[in-house]
This record gives structure tokens, sequence and C-alpha cells, in this order.
């Protein structure tokens, strides 16, 4: 009886050790990491981090009622935003102790935004960290700043007291434009330690704001003038290999996404095919599918791009009737016609501008040619830029909405 | 090891029991001289009644004796007395009658109870006394009658606040033995439903009754039952529970391997499924046995309605029992060791709460767990009337005024609450789960998941441990008897509840025909809505 009592003890005291040190923490004594800034200063090889640290009590959960005249919007920050410097990442995010009273807890970290400099420098020493450290999530949102990182996590938001959660919704949210990459650590790793293939990721920027402080200050006679920073996203941030080769524009980014067949919904203008050029025809995206099929023919290689996509009449500000068929085939090559011009677009800075493979081509031929890629992958940054793409669209459009004609058509 | 401390203790202080020694004195032949022994019997009792008179005609010495209050005087007046003073004819006016046995005929053709006896022992006439039964001593005969008058105050059946349902049966039981077992006996009629009966306790001489159906019950687990309760030897036995203490298998335990029940439905539904079920005179508390876990799981109402929702609501109850006996723990592991398990959105609220509050997340739950016992107890013993204001210092001075002192946090006043909620709703385990519940919170205090999973792991080894009279007390989920689920994650409809539960009805596991279930008749139904043409023609 006793024996079994003892081999009992023993066995839960075994399943103590192998779990790893852990120790007791109350919420109170830690600070809560919800977006981390790298940058790099190059020249003095100092890398600075900003962390926006979640100050629980100005985060009143909306309780409404009592507490309107100082929750407004954004008048106070949920976060404070605190920078350090270190000669590694690591150093500096323990260097913060010096200024936080409480330890920095990574966990919920939802974003990571890596600064124009250090990017072009490399990111892969800064993001070894970021896979090694057991409190890092692998499905943070990787981004790169124009600019600075920390002017990106010093920005408000008008309706999140949060700016990292504003962040974590305007990529999810600009997935209804497909204008934005969404790109996590997890993904970032795997094409970066991809041989075949370069990695990108979303673009972020801060920019100011002017906000009218209006008849607050009645003394001056001015009007008062505050400078808010706020952010924006758009575009993508192009890397070869680990150093940030370059930006793609919105248009760019959906050309890119078309290649990799990511687009989920969007919006297509085209020029109205009767009428003047100012009434335009909205088509909205509903799906869209890619394939590549690579070929090589003496030694040369040719790509071709197959899209199919799929989309739905969403406005028509000029007369006309788009259900008769002529038309309707008419809307149909246009809409290709754009797809392919912004496929056009993403190719000629990518590939012909910067020899950066963020397509994929080289794991296509990777995986049709298997034997000639062993020969290929050595050269393929001087092979790459050279491939023939030819871009095969196939546009539909299905659905015309809730009426056929324009109103003021005959 | 604890058992081992108990074993110690006890034999320590045993000592030899000495009772009262049992009066078998014969009756003698003499009025005066059994009076006496009754008297003497009796010593100083207040509401003996002893009524001494002559039978008839004849003018035989004779008494009746009785206890005021426990007879049904009504009765004793018109059948006894009258009787046996005005109606009474013995013989043939003139024909000499013999003394001895003026008792026989009295029994026979004088006295119009239906249940009388002779009784020739002191000890029985003074058993029978103080069971209400009136007593009919005549000179000159060493026996007496014991007419069954029993008639006492009782309380009307009603329903019972322990088990109330929307659908069902509202009859409860009632503190007296013979109205319990008629209204079990009203729900099976049946000449195999045995009841027992035995007298416990030396100085209360409880009646306790075993019920069960010859048959389907298990003979041995009968027998055991039987075994065990002939060992009872105490001074009083003054609710089942007394009884319960002394035949239960894991006396150490926190989990009943003994039920109870107040309605006779469901005391019918077990005995019909091969338990047994006890009767302790004076309660209306029934003991259920062999017990099981899944018991506590199962409530009356869920076979009188459709099995659709039972079965969910099941399954609520088993979530409920999960989470009033882990949820403080979980969150007190979440909030001081596994903070990267919080989702986000929840984290904010979370960490917002604890920003304000000055103690430990598992100070906080002790405090709050504490307090709810508090109201709870108060809420339980305090008078209707006074009720309300524990209600009021629980929701306002605990819930709002604490968390808007900044004393607790607001989310743990909600674990805390829906705690006390999930509690009520397996009511027989409550008391189990408050412990567990209390044990959890401390481990995970400590060493956060680890201690929970401890904690649960040393749970579950110990109800699998756990035997009620012989039955695995998790079966059928362990030892696993798929059959039997039917009633455990399910609730089957009735006609696909073929069999009885296996561990308990084994003996005669058959409980109705197969193939039972409703469906509409196939080659009538056209008959029944489109008559034939022929029938039509012969009208």
């Amino acid at each position: 009886m006793s024996k079994k009592i003892c081999l009992l003890l023993i066995f839960f005291l075994i399943t103590l050790i192998p779990s790893g040190c852990w120790n007791s923490r109350e919420l109170d004594t830690l600070s809560f990491v919800m977006a981390l800034g790298i940058d790099k200063d190059e020249a003095e090889n100092k890398i600075t981090l900003t962390a926006q640290i979640l100050k629980p009590a100005e985060v009143k959960a909306p309780t409404g009622g009592g507490m309107s005249g100082m929750g407004g919007s954004g008048s106070t920050k949920g976060v404070w935003v605190a920078t350090r410097t270190g000669k590694t990442v690591f150093d500096a995010l323990r260097n913060f102790t010096f200024e936080a009273d409480r330890k920095l807890f990574l966990s919920f970290t939802r974003v990571v935004v890596i600064g124009e400099e250090a990017a072009r420098a490399g990111v892969a020493p800064l993001m070894d960290i970021l896979q090694r450290d057991h409190e890092f999530r692998r499905n943070i949102w990787v981004l790169v700043a124009k600019g600075k990182a920390k002017d990106v996590l010093e920005a408000e938001h008008d309706q999140e007291k949060i700016p990292a959660r504003a962040i974590e919704k305007l990529i999810k949210v600009s997935a209804a434009n497909s204008m934005v990459p969404m790109v996590n650590l997890k993904d970032f790793l795997a094409m970066m330690a991809g041989k075949s293939r370069d990695p990108f990721a979303a673009a972020i920027e801060a920019f100011e704001k002017r906000i009218d402080e209006g008849d607050k200050d009645q003394e001056g006679g001015e009007k008062k003038e505050k400078r808010v920073k706020r952010v924006k996203t758009g575009g993508t941030a192009v890397f070869k290999k680990d150093r940030l080769a370059g930006w793609l524009d919105n248009t760019e980014t959906r050309g890119l996404l078309w290649i990799l067949g990511k687009v989920r919904s969007g919006i297509i203008v085209i020029p109205a095919p009767e009428g003047s050029r100012e009434q335009e025809i909205s088509l909205e995206i509903i799906r869209a599918e890619s394939k590549l099929k690579p070929k090589i023919e003496d030694g040369k290689i040719y790509m071709t791009i197959e899209i199919k996509e799929e989309g739905n009449l969403g406005e028509q500000m000029a007369p006309g009737d788009p259900a008769k068929p002529e038309k309707f085939k008419l809307l149909e090559e246009k809409q290709a016609k754009v797809i392919e011009r912004e496929v056009r677009a993403a190719l000629e800075k990518a590939q012909q501008e910067w020899g950066v493979d963020v397509f994929g081509f080289g794991e296509a031929v990777h995986q049709a040619y298997p034997k000639e890629w062993e020969i290929l992958k050595k050269r393929w940054d001087e092979e790459f830029p050279m491939v023939e793409v030819e871009i095969k669209v196939e546009a539909k459009l299905s659905r015309l909405g809730l009426i056929t004609k324009h109103v003021m058509s005959e | 090891m604890l058992g081992r401390l108990f074993r110690k203790l006890w034999l320590k202080q045993s000592y030899n029991y000495s009772l009262p020694s049992s009066q078998s004195e014969p009756l003698s032949r003499s009025l005066q001289a059994n009076l006496n022994l009754v008297r003497e019997a009796f010593g100083k009792a207040g509401d003996l009644v002893v009524r001494e008179f002559t039978i008839g005609s004849e003018q035989i010495e004779a008494c009746l004796i009785f206890i005021d209050g426990l007879v049904d005087k009504a009765a004793i007046n018109d059948h006894i007395m009258k009787s046996l003073m005005i109606d009474v004819r013995l013989t043939d006016p003139g024909r000499g009658i013999n003394k001895t046995e003026v008792l026989t005929l009295i029994e026979k053709s004088a006295i119009s109870i239906a249940r009388a006896r002779k009784a020739a022992t002191i000890e029985e006439v003074i058993d029978g006394i103080l069971g209400g039964d009136a007593a009919v001593f005549i000179d000159g005969s060493a026996t007496a009658l014991l007419a069954s008058t029993r008639g006492w105050e009782t309380r009307a059946i009603s329903e019972p606040d322990t088990e109330v349902v929307v659908r069902g049966p509202r009859e409860g039981f009632t503190e007296t033995l013979a109205i319990n077992t008629a209204l079990l006996r009203r729900k099976i009629k049946n000449p195999h439903l045995q009841l027992e009966t035995l007298t416990l306790g030396r100085q209360t001489r409880t009646l306790v009754c075993l019920a069960y159906i010859k048959g389907i019950a298990n003979e041995k687990i009968v027998a055991e039952v039987k075994q065990r309760l002939q060992k009872i030897d105490i001074d009083a036995i003054l609710e089942s529970g007394y009884v319960e203490a002394f035949i239960e298998d894991a006396p150490l335990s926190i989990f009943p391997t003994i039920g109870n029940t107040e309605k006779p439905d469901v005391t019918a539904a077990k005995v019909l499924e091969g338990r047994i079920a006890i009767f302790v005179d004076g309660t209306p508390f029934a003991l259920t046995m062999p017990y099981l876990l899944v018991e506590a799981f199962q409530v009356a109402e869920d076979y009188y309605s459709r099995p659709f929702y039972a079965t969910v609501v099941r399954w609520l109850r088993f979530l409920s029992f999960f989470l009033t006996v882990s949820l403080p723990a979980w969150y007190v592991a979440l909030e001081t060791f596994h903070q990267e398990m919080i989702p986000t959105t929840l984290l904010i609220p979370m960490a917002t709460a604890k920003e304000a509050t000055p103690f430990p997340a598992v100070v906080e739950a002790m405090i709050m767990g504490v307090i709810f016992e508090i109201l709870r107890e108060a809420g339980v013993r305090l008078p209707r009337a006074v009720g309300q204001a524990i209600s009021i210092v629980g929701a306002l001075v605990i819930g709002e005024a604490a968390v808007s002192a900044g004393l607790i946090g607001a989310p743990m006043v909600i674990v805390i609450a829906l705690t006390a909620i999930t509690a009520f709703v397996v009511p027989a385990l409550s008391d189990a789960a408050a412990l567990a519940r209390l044990a959890l919170t401390i481990l995970s205090g400590f060493i956060g998941s680890y201690g929970i999973m401890w904690g649960l792991a040393a749970l579950l080894l110990h109800l699998c441990s756990l035997r009620s009279f012989g039955v695995p007390y998790l079966s059928p989920l362990a030892p696993a008897t798929a059959g039997d689920l039917k009633d455990v994650l399910v609730r089957a409809p009735l006609w696909a509840m073929l069999t009885r539960p296996r561990v308990i009805g084994w003996h005669e596991p058959k409980r109705q025909k197969a193939r039972l279930n409703p469906k509409p008749p196939r080659n009538e139904e056209k008959e029944l809505h489109h008559p034939r043409k022929a029938d039509l023609s012969e009208k």
C-alpha cells in the first residue's frame, strides 16, 4: 500500500521535472508587449527596439455611460510605447527592465514591424530570436515599415486604443482589397528558408495627420492644429534573400497576389465600354486561382501563368446594357486585360528590375524539372530575369447584381 | 493511512457496550400482576393510558393500555371499547365460560379491528404499545391482545423540495414508514416486491425496511445489505444517514456510495433495475444501493420527457460538474502561470481587473469561494423571511461593492458565480464537488495546470478504486459496458432501453420486448384513409 503510494508520488514528481522551468507570475507583474518594432542603426551597429506595452488600467472595457467623458476617441492611449537600444535584439529586450518595472511578456505580440534600414541590412539575424524564444508565437504578422519602425509604433489609431490590434485588423481587413499581402512569421520564415524563392511582407507607413482642435482654443483666434501620427498599409516589401530589395505599390501587389493565386476579393475598375472616360465600371472579384507552368526548351525557360478569375458586376456608372452577350464578352476581355496589366507591372519590377523571385518560379521549375533544377539552382539568380513569361488570363463575369440595365439607358 | 489512524482511535475507545436488558418475561394469569409489569416497565409515562373495565354481561375484568397520541382514538372507542363493553356476546346466555377461552373469543368475534395478534411476553406487549397498538389484558389469561390502532398525526404527502420536477409525479415520501412503503407498493403492484422489516437502534428501536424485487435484485447483494444492517448496533437511528454511515463502502471518500431520494417514482425505478432500497422510519429519505456515479447525472424527468432535450441536458450536467470542480482552478492557473494561453481579447479585461486588485489570484479565488459557501450555508439555515437579506448581501455587497471597491476582480466574481450555479446542477455531488474544487484551486495556486492535472488524475484514480456493494463506481464507463451507455451518454428512447444495467440487473437482464418503437402502420394506412371500393359499395 505505502509502496504503491510512494511509487505514485515519484511519478507525480517526475512530471514536474521534465516540464521545464516556470514560475508563478501575477498578471500585474508582467508587461504585455502587443507590438514590437525593430530598427537598426547601421552606422553605430545598434539595434533599437520599440515596444507597445499594454496599459491595462487605461483600456477599460467599454462599459458605456459613466466614463464617456474621459473615455473618448484615442485621448488616452491604451499602450505605452517604450524604446531601448542594445547590441542584439535580446540585449535590447532585456534593457527594457531599466525603464519598465515589469518583465516583458512576449506571447501576446501580434505584430512585428521591421524598420526600412534594418530590412535593407538583412532581417535574418534579427529574426533568430523570434524563432528561438518560446514566448513568440508563429502567427505574428510581419510588416516592413517605410521609414522607421518606431514611427509606426508610435502612431495612434482613432478606433482602437491598442494600435497593435488596429494594425492587425488593418491587415485582415485589407484582404478585401487584395492589395496587402498577409504574411505571418511562419510564412515569412518559410519563404526565407526556401532555396528557390524570395520572401515578401506587407508594407506599413506612418504619416502625419492634422486634426483641428477647433474652438477649444478661443484666445488666440487662430484655429489650433494638432499633428498626430497615423498608420496606413498598402503595398509590399520585397526581399532579395533577407535584404529588402524594394517596394511594390498597391496594383503591383495585386499583380503579385494574382500570380500566387492569393487574390480573394477586390475591385477591378475598367473604363466603361461606352460613354465618357470618367464613367467607369467596377467589377468585384469573387474567386481567382492561378497555375504556374514552366517549360524548358533548348535551355531556355518559359513560364506560363494561368489565371482563372471570376467576377461580378458591382457598379456601372455609365448607361448601357451589360446583359447583352457582346457587352458581356467585352467586359470579360477588359477585365482580363486589367489583370494582365497588373501582373505585368509586378513582374516588371520584381523580375526585371530587382531579379527577385517572390513569385515562386524557382519552386515551380524545381517541381517540374527536378533534374535540370540541380544545375539551374546555382545560377538561378541569372536565369530568373531571363525567364520568358506568358500570361493567360481567363476572366469570367457571372452576375450582374440586382438590376441589369443602368437606370438611364433606353 | 487515514483508515489505520481511525481504526486505532476506534480500538482505544471501544468498550463493552451494554444496553437495557431485554425483558422476555412471560405474562401472568393475574390482570393486576400484568398491569404492574407494564407500569413498572414504563415507569413515569404521562402519555400511557391504562383503562380498566369489564367485558359485557359476564363482567370479566379487563384492561386496555395504549399510548396517547400514537393511536387512533376513534378506532379504540368504536371497535374495542364499545364492542367489548356493550356489543359483546361471548356465548349463549346461561352457558358457563371458560376464562382461558375469553381472549380467543374476543379476538375472533368482538374486536372489529383488522390487524390484531396475541402476545405472550411483556416485551412483545411493550413493543406493541410503543408502536401504536392497543393492548387488551383480560383477567385469567396469560396472553394479551394487541390490536393495531396506529394512528398518529402525520405530515401530508407533499412535493419534495429537494427533487422538484416540472413533469412527473409530485408526491414525496413522508416521515412514516408505512406510508412510504405503501407509496412504493402503489408504484410496483407485484407480489415479488419484498419489504423486509428490521428494528435498529437499541434506544430508538427504529423500524428499517429493506425493499427489493425478488428475481431481479441480486440475492448476494441483498444478503450483503442485510448482513451489514444487522451489524449495526447503536443507540439511535434518527435519519437514514445513520444507516448510510454504517453500511457504506467508502466511508472515507468524499463521494457517496449510497444514493438517497425523496421520490417514490425514483425509488421504484431503481428497485426495478435491480437495486435495493432502504426505508427508515422517521425520515422521508430512502437509501438506494448499489449507487453509481452516473446516477447523480440522471434525473427522473429525463425519462418522462422526450429523449432529445434530455440528452442535451444530461451533457449540460456533465459539463456543469466539470466546471464546478475545476473552473476556479483553471482561472487561477491561467492567470498566474500560463498567461500565454489566454486569448488576447480576454487578456485585456483580465489584466485590467487584476491591475486594481490587491490579492494574488489564488487568494482571490479562495476568498470568494469561502464567502460563497458562507452565503449558501446562511441561506439554507435562515428562516424564509430573512432569506432575502442574504441575497441582497450576496448580490450587492459581495458582487457589486467588492468589485467597485477594487478588492476583487470582476472576472473572478463571474468565475465564482458560475461555479456556484453549476454546483447546483448536480445536487447529489455538490458537496463532493466543493471539496474537490477547493483541493484543485490550492494545487493550481501552487503549480498551475500541473496541479490541476495531478488533482484530476488523483480524483480519477480514486473514483476508479471505489466500489458500491461490489459494483465498480464508475461503471458503465469504467469498466466500459457499451450497451449501458444508452442511459449515460445519451438518454435513449424508452423503447430502445431493452436491458437493465448490466452491472446491477444482470440477473434478469431483459426489461421489455424488442422493436416496440412506434411506426405508422404500413398496410393499414391506405385502408384507414382510403377505404377500399368493396367496402364502400357494401354501404
